[in-house]
């Protein structure tokens, strides 16, 4: 992987788009170097002038939908469940908002020649989860054919929940939908479709983001399949840089402990976190 | 930059280009800072505590926001003195800023190991040691709580090296400034303070304490007002020079620490909140002289009107 530069500037609210009932879309403005970010990884937020919450947020990055004159507009999808989102939501345009990255470890692939064909592969959300998924989903777009065996899947309490599911359409992936209350897809959570679909087409690739025991889940179909899954895992955060050790996760190995998320992750192959059962 | 005022300040033995340093643990090993910040601007980098062996630390979660600071339990997780001897001392050599290596052990005989191991690296300007933690010989109470025993790891570091020894001192004692005078008649060449308070949160829902470890450090501006107070009580207790510490995020903050009695102070949680933080510092400090016409950091050392 090249050596990537870690900035940290200010970044003008440009847009922010309210998203289901409690998310937004906020597109900032934001110096050139984050066109460099790769799908996966993230970037934390603090806001000028407000020190309640004292620590910044990481949010990973949900697209780069615009790159122009030595700027470029970086995509951020979040859900308001505190007080630094609530302010987050209330910027108005032309706001400013302090931006710190690109941070940690993205989604990978395999390299391939432009000849060699895509094989399908699967990137499943779960509620905000998706945040990270459609950079995923745009950038292995570009790359090559969407598959015609590539689905994603999307999963949410209720009908509300599912974002960015026309997105995915729109890139020409099959989207599969579930809510818990069956306002929208299947009823039930989205590991149920997942796990009947899997034996029918072996992805090359599972990427998955959405809760930890959804991720536990997932890795589990993926390890019976034998098909390599990456998780997108979050935690509490301080530093964002790898400094302060706060953001440390659990391994499944005896000989490395821990891994910090916001340097080794947020993106995992699920097998080091987890043993399959 | 051209320096409009002169910001070095004399640490006993040692001059430092100004009176900003990064406090262990909140700067890594400096390097993570590369792109972030000019680390040839700063006074003094203490890279994050070191241990003869490699350390893990303690199971997650390790922190947790509280109000106007955070809490945390590391567990003091480093790649050990070896490792970072071999691979990032290197890279730090190349800036013109002293290096201080922060150091802890389980015994004293591993404090004095690791001052022996370091005694020997040209590179390293200093040693600060931390008497925080636990002395596991006596159930693990911490070092740093008792003023005869935190000397005796003081002198033992001070036997096997004839660098500048920083002693990090705790404030979860009844009289900082009964062990200050300890550790400065052990040998100490100067002190910081504070090191974080013990604390703790509980989830009300789960009933349990947020940090796995149930207990945690607490930094941040939250302490900054107990902090300030613990360096004025130190300074006046000892001759050697005092490094002040804690939830020091702005140039007044650390400005005040100053006219408190510290002849330096250390930056800590503010460079999570802000990577720049440090660079902030400085320059604030800078166009502070400027302003109140002051011409040079001993000026304002200790000047505190009673």
């Amino acid at each position: 992987m090249t050596d990537q530069k870690i900035i940290q500037e200010n970044g003008i609210v440009v847009k922010t788009v309210p998203m289901g009932t409690d998310c937004r879309k906020i597109t900032l403005d934001s110096p050139e170097a984050f066109a460099e970010a790769r799908p996966g990884q993230f970037v934390t937020l603090a806001i000028a002038g407000m020190d309640t919450p004292l620590l910044r947020r990481p949010f990973s990055i949900h697209s780069i939908s615009g790159i122009k004159e030595g700027r470029c507009l970086v995509d951020i999808l979040f859900k308001v469940v505190g007080i630094f989102t609530k302010n987050l939501s209330e910027i108005k345009n032309q706001g400013r908002v302090n931006i710190l990255g690109p941070l940690g470890h993205g989604f990978t692939w395999p390299k391939k020649s432009r000849t060699e064909k895509s094989g399908p592969v699967v990137i499943i959300g779960g509620g905000i989860g998706v945040a990270p998924l459609l950079f995923l989903a745009q950038s292995l777009r570009q790359q090559r054919p969407v598959h015609e065996n590539s689905r994603v899947f999307i999963g949410g309490r209720t009908t509300s929940d599912i974002l960015c599911a026309d997105d995915f359409t729109r890139l020409g992936y099959k989207v599969i939908i579930s809510t818990d209350d069956g306002t929208r897809g299947e009823k039930g959570m989205i590991t149920t479709p997942f796990h009947a679909r899997l034996s029918d087409s072996r992805p090359e690739t599972i990427y998955a983001c959405g809760p930890m025991p959804m991720l536990k889940a997932v890795f589990e179909t993926a390890a019976e399949h034998k098909v390599p899954c990456q998780v997108s895992v979050e935690t509490v955060m301080a530093c964002g840089l790898g400094v302060c050790l706060g953001c440390a996760v659990k391994t499944s190995s005896d000989d490395i402990k821990f891994r910090h998320v916001c340097k080794d992750g947020p993106v995992f192959d699920a097998s080091e976190l987890w043993m399959a059962s | 930059m051209d320096n409009p005022v002169d910001l070095s300040t004399q640490l006993g033995s040692l001059r430092l280009k100004n009176p900003v340093l990064t406090a262990s643990g909140t700067f890594g090993y400096g390097i993570e800072f590369e792109s972030l910040v000019d680390l040839n601007r700063l006074g003094g980098i203490i890279v994050k505590g070191l241990s003869l062996k490699p350390s893990s630390g303690n199971p997650p979660p390790r922190i947790v926001e509280t109000p106007c600071g955070m809490l945390n339990s590391i567990g003091l997780e480093n790649i050990g003195v070896e490792a970072f001897i071999a691979e990032k001392l290197p890279i730090l050599e190349t800036y013109h800023t002293p290096v201080f290596a922060n150091i802890y052990g389980s015994s004293i005989e591993e404090y004095a190991a690791l001052a022996a191991r370091i005694d020997s690296v040209d590179s390293i300007t200093g040693l600060e040691v931390n008497i925080s933690c636990p002395n596991v010989k006596s159930g693990g109470v911490a070092f740093g709580i008792d003023a005869i025993v935190a000397a005796s790891v003081i002198r033992a570091v001070k036997k096997e090296t004839s660098k500048f020894v920083v002693a990090k001192l705790s404030p979860n004692v009844t009289s900082i400034a009964d062990i200050a005078s300890s550790v400065e008649d052990a040998g100490a060449d100067a002190v910081s303070l504070i090191n974080t308070i013990t604390g703790m949160a509980i989830d009300i829902r789960t009933r349990r304490p947020v940090l796995a470890n149930i207990t945690g450090g607490l930094s941040g501006p939250a302490i900054r007002p107990v902090a300030l107070r613990m360096v004025w009580e130190a300074a006046r207790a000892v001759k050697i020079p005092v490094i002040g510490i804690g939830g020091i995020v702005s140039a007044i903050d650390a400005i005040s620490f100053l006219i408190a009695g510290a002849s330096a102070v250390e930056v800590g949680t503010a460079n999570f909140l802000n990577p720049g933080a440090c660079m902030d510092i400085i320059d604030g400090m800078e166009s502070f002289f400027a302003e109140e016409g002051i011409s040079s950091t001993a000026e304002i050392i200790g000047s505190v009107v009673l």
